[in-house]
């Protein structure tokens, strides 16, 4: 029963330690190093340490700090997110709490209906409300997003054929689902449908990845590859939570 | 988990609930959308049919692809029988999910254009369309699409052989089609992704457009037709299953 809390606790110290750091980047984030900036990105300093210019990650094409961009970017990326991981939460908890006061209501009513909106591929249905709501209030639109997101795969999770989120396995499955909703929201980010410049979030720090890979390959791998190791943690996490759950 | 009712007349009611919760969500977002654009063209409809047969082709092919090269990983961890070929397995497995596909279809397009030095965009009739770039253009995609397909094709050989004990080939790819059935929404997705960044002319193409114009109707309409296909897909299946699973363990003796 340990492992979940501390899985728990390991995401709430890492969200927090995110969110102070993000806090105090972010004015630095979106500045220009001038004195060094020649007109390309600057390389990581592990590449060219007399060029990098002090930047441990480079910078990126209009000579911004890639680091503190990146440290920045996962406020939005992973707070966003796990306001649908917790949206998510909260509707499997009703629907568990729900099935143990009335089974035979669930299986009639909120079973079919979580099936048909299960149906629905998640980032497309989120790419059109985003494409909805585009010109309202950022925060309320981002909100929207990630709830919308949230909803549709905890109807997914209701649905016969997946994982039953029981008890306290129900954590874990939510963790897991906290990595698909992180990379589907990077996704409508890349289109520029999400967050907005010049708040960056890992998302649309990748979209001039095409041109990016070409030409400074880490100004697109770097954003990438936090997006990766995020996502296998909290699988891994997830995992972790489900099976200490197991009998 | 709430099991869904079983038997034919409850599974046929579950799905027509289904349904109508599908269009009930379409129809709350055409109304969230408000007035369509004025002006004289073809209908959403005519467009997303006229798209059709090109998504369903890479969707045949990807699947075909990802159930070849699923039943020989499968094979190939079987005869390893070591505890690494497994954990190995697993690890692409999480590996593949938590890659950001729209990096990785983009990276993938690079390399074939760095490798080839022409990419042919489009599938469109053009002028320097010929048959052996589509074939490329559709065997890459294919082969990337495969790569989200492969991991749940792998997953359902596996609990086949777990749940019967066998090495039957029909029902473990019976197993696996139902896999992809039950998570077509997430294939899907990948598929409207692989055609956006590799320029596939089937749907993924015609929904960019229609966020980016934007064309709510057709946006949404395309959304609609992968929920109904999934819908019709997985009543099928769940009316299929029991008498095609029952004919697979009988033969497996």
């Amino acid at each position: 029963m340990a492992k979940p809390w501390v899985a728990l606790a390991i995401i709430a110290v890492t969200l927090a330690a995110i969110f102070v750091a993000g806090g105090s980047l972010q004015s630095y984030a979106n500045m220009m190093d001038a004195p060094h900036f020649n007109g390309t990105a600057l390389p990581p300093c592990f590449i060219n340490s007399t060029a990098c210019g002090g930047h441990i990650l480079g910078t990126d094409e209009i000579g911004r700090d890639l680091l503190s961009r990146l440290i920045v970017g996962a406020r939005s990326s992973l707070g966003l997110s796990f306001v649908g991981a917790l949206c998510e939460f909260c509707i499997l908890g009703l629907f568990v709490f729900g099935t143990r006061r009335g089974a035979t209501v669930a299986r009639l009513t909120i079973a079919p209906l979580a099936d048909g909106i299960s149906c629905y591929a998640a980032w497309p249905v989120v790419m059109v409300i985003a494409s909805i709501t585009f010109g309202e209030s950022s925060l309320w639109r981002l909100a929207t997003l990630s709830l919308a997101a949230g909803t549709v795969l905890a109807a997914r999770a209701m649905t016969p054929g997946f994982d039953a989120p029981v008890t306290c396995r129900l954590a874990g499955s939510v963790i897991r689902d906290w990595a698909t909703i992180l990379l589907l929201l990077a996704t409508i980010d890349f289109f520029g449908m999400g967050v907005q410049p010049p708040t960056p979030s890992w998302g649309n720090m990748l979209a001039k990845l095409q041109m990016l890979l070409q030409t400074s390959w880490w100004v697109a791998v770097f954003p990438a590859a936090f997006l990766f190791t995020a996502a296998v943690l909290l699988q891994l996490l997830g995992r972790a939570a489900i099976s200490s759950g197991q009998p | 988990m709430a099991r869904l009712p079983s038997g034919i007349a409850a599974t046929l009611l579950n799905a027509v609930v289904a349904a109508a919760t599908i269009f009930a969500c379409s129809f709350v977002l055409v109304k969230a959308a408000g007035s369509p654009p004025n002006g004289v063209g073809p209908s959403p409809l005519s467009l997303i049919l006229e798209h059709l047969p090109a998504t369903l082709g890479l969707l045949a092919l990807s699947t075909l692809l990802a159930l070849g090269v699923g039943a020989a990983l499968v094979s190939l961890t079987d005869r390893a029988r070591g505890r690494l070929a497994k954990i190995l397995l697993a690890g692409i497995a999480i590996g593949l999910r938590c890659v950001p596909f729209f990096w990785l279809a983009l990276a993938a397009q690079l390399m074939v254009t760095i490798r080839l030095g022409t990419w042919y965009f489009g599938g469109e009739k053009s002028n320097h369309a010929s048959p052996a770039n589509y074939l490329l253009q559709l065997v890459v995609s294919g082969c990337l699409l495969a790569l989200v397909q492969i991991p749940i094709v792998v997953q359902a050989f596996i609990a086949a052989a777990a749940r019967s004990n066998s090495r039957n080939g029909l029902a473990r790819v019976f197993s696996a089609l139902e896999a992809l059935a039950m998570r077509l929404p997430e294939v899907l997705a990948a598929c409207l992704m692989t055609e956006i960044v590799l320029v596939w002319p089937g749907e993924g193409r015609l929904f960019l457009s229609a966020t980016q114009v934007p064309w709510p109707a057709l946006a949404i309409g395309v959304v609609l037709l992968t929920a109904v296909l999934t819908l019709i897909l997985r009543v099928i299946l769940r009316l299929a299953a029991p008498a095609l699973r029952l004919r697979g363990e009988l033969k497996n003796g």
